[in-house]
């Protein structure tokens, strides 16, 4: 009865027949989603078509024309060092955030949801970090990482430690950047989780309890299984993140030293921006894309059979 | 500029890289765990360490470029002897702290007593003289051969296509922005060195430097300074020159295979220009 109400405006003389009931069940809804497909077409899909289409000619510079090439970008890609140097360092960057992040921010949300004594100022400092702008909390990180006389060295002096230069060495310079992405996006994915924890019934607990479960078995047979959705969510989230956040970098860093801290969008931006060879970057992009969009899925499917929706 | 924390060094300033060296070592003081307290030399090289590094390579009597944006010579014997040189500081000599060295950070390190000399732009010239909390002096950089220093700054462009009254009011400006009155106003605030001879003539420049005489050195030293490293296609170019420093600097890389590897790359770029 609904649905005959709904499509009452679009009924036609031919109703009944077989291809015009089709017809007639896909307009109403197609018509209603036609705003949002043209403005995610013109701004996101036609685009990401045209990148692909661009990747297979050269940068047109000054006299000399833009000329198809072919995949001749992408060998350039493969054979380039750096490339793969910061590809490296961007799979260290989300393999050791991703991860760290997730599981302090669960740790924090956990903090936060039980009765503590002054919550709201712990709250508030966990979640403090959400709200300044990444390229600011670079540049009060670069001042705790100063050798010598940073945060760190100060620190570190009390209890006799050598002075430390993170940001000036090779083997130091991506755990530094790690440190701060941590510290970053540990609160933020902290509201995420609370907002989970919170959504779980109390009787659930309250039967546990009189079980006489440990606070660990509700935890591992009551929690988590509640808030594998929220996990999904925040993974997905956080893996984007972990290649497309890359403000810090220019305030602290700028990829170097010798791109040891450079990640992929940021060498994707230098080749644009600063060498203006526009042809390779775009190369860069689509790899970006791609990589990002088998990570997306990939997640989804996999995690999907783990996750119990309530 | 290196400037210098007081002691003796304020009367007789380091000339060359040997003596510059030498007081170095002497103002290395280490505690007694062996922790060093206070480094003799620091030579800024965040993000674009081939700046400073070409005053090095004057100083040894090398060439960077050609001048005319084509070729580049940073795989010469006295660029790789004078990389060598450089990167002994932290290394070998141990009189300047190892890794990368942010520039912000460095007049900070002197006034802290972190470092005893160091060299920076002469744009902090005033920045030094208003906080540093110690007598102080300032000196030519020391050259392992010969003077050498690297020029900066930033030019104007006159676009071929302007013409009639857009012309001339970009000229004009031009004019205005370099002229004494706005150049002693900068050179005042920051210590740079103004763009024009004619300035350092003027009576107002004439009693400010009778005040502060400092930023006359870095007046006196543009005889002996060397044009900024700038080719076809500079921001690749001259990027792919100071990652090759860099990888030295952190231990990366050699430099003689830094610097031959570095040229070959540049080479590349700028055979089309030919």
């Amino acid at each position: 009865m609904k649905q005959t109400v709904s499509l009452a405006p679009f009924a036609s003389p031919f109703a009944g027949h077989v291809e015009m009931s089709k017809f007639r069940k896909f307009l109403p809804p197609f018509l209603l989603l036609s705003p949002s497909i043209v403005l995610l077409l013109t701004f996101v899909h036609i685009p990401a078509i045209h990148t692909i289409y661009l990747s297979f000619f050269s940068t047109p510079k000054g006299r000399r024309p833009s000329k198809f090439k072919g995949l001749e970008n992408y060998q350039d890609m493969i054979a380039d060092p750096v490339f793969w140097k910061v590809l490296g360092n961007n799979v260290i960057y989300a393999i050791t955030t991703i991860p760290a992040s997730i599981i302090i921010a669960l740790i924090m949300a956990q903090l936060v949801n039980s009765a503590l004594p002054g919550r709201p100022f712990l709250r508030f400092s966990f979640f403090l970090p959400v709200v300044l702008p990444l390229i600011a909390v670079g540049n009060i990180w670069l001042f705790f990482y100063l050798p010598g006389f940073g945060l760190i060295d100060q620190i570190g002096s009390l209890f006799g430690l050598p002075n430390t230069n993170i940001l000036g060495s090779s083997e130091t310079v991506l755990w530094g950047i790690v440190g701060v992405s941590i510290w970053k996006e540990s609160g933020f994915y902290m509201i995420f989780f609370l907002a989970a924890l919170q959504g779980i019934p109390r009787d659930l607990k309250e039967a546990a309890y009189i079980e006489g479960a440990s606070n660990w078995q509700i935890f591992r047979r009551i929690t988590l299984p509640l808030i594998t959705p929220t996990i999904l969510f925040i993974s997905v989230i956080a893996t984007i993140n972990a290649f497309i956040r890359i403000e810090h970098l220019f305030s602290m860093t700028q990829g170097g030293p010798n791109y040891n801290s450079a990640l992929l969008l940021y060498y994707l931006y230098e080749n644009a921006f600063v060498f203006w060879d526009t042809a390779y970057a775009i190369a860069q992009s689509v790899f970006l894309i791609v990589l990002l969009s088998i990570i997306g899925i990939g997640q989804i499917f996999l995690m999907d059979r783990r996750v119990h929706y309530q | 500029m290196p400037s210098e924390r007081p002691d003796w060094t304020l009367r007789a300033p380091p000339k060359t890289w040997d003596e510059q060296l030498e007081i170095a070592k002497k103002l290395t003081v280490k505690d007694a765990s062996g922790t060093v307290t206070q480094y003799g030399i620091r030579i800024p090289s965040a993000g674009f360490p081939s700046w400073l590094f070409s005053g090095i390579v004057y100083g040894n009597g090398g060439k960077i470029t050609n001048g005319l944006g084509t070729a580049t010579f940073i795989d010469s014997p006295e660029v790789i002897d004078a990389l060598e040189k450089l990167v002994a500081l932290s290394t070998t000599e141990g009189v300047m702290r190892p890794g990368i060295l942010e520039w912000g950070a460095t007049p900070q390190a002197f006034f802290e007593g972190q470092t005893a000399m160091m060299w920076t732009t002469t744009g902090n010239l005033t920045n030094v003289s208003k906080n540093a909390p110690f007598d102080w002096g300032v000196a030519m950089l020391p050259g392992l051969k010969q003077n050498g220093a690297p020029t900066g700054g930033g030019n104007f462009f006159l676009s071929k296509d302007l013409s009639g009254d857009e012309l001339s009011a970009t000229i004009d400006f031009v004019k205005w922005i370099s002229a004494p009155a706005q150049s002693i106003a900068w050179t005042k605030a920051t210590g740079y060195v103004s763009p024009r001879a004619e300035t350092y003539e003027t009576a107002a420049m004439k009693a400010f430097l009778a005040e502060f005489p400092y930023p006359i050195i870095a007046k006196n030293q543009l005889q002996y300074a060397g044009p900024e490293f700038s080719t076809y296609e500079n921001p690749k170019t001259v990027g792919i020159f100071n990652r090759a420093i860099e990888a030295v600097m952190l231990g990366e890389k050699q430099p003689a295979p830094a610097m031959k590897e570095a040229q070959a790359a540049i080479e590349e770029i700028l055979k089309d220009y030919r």
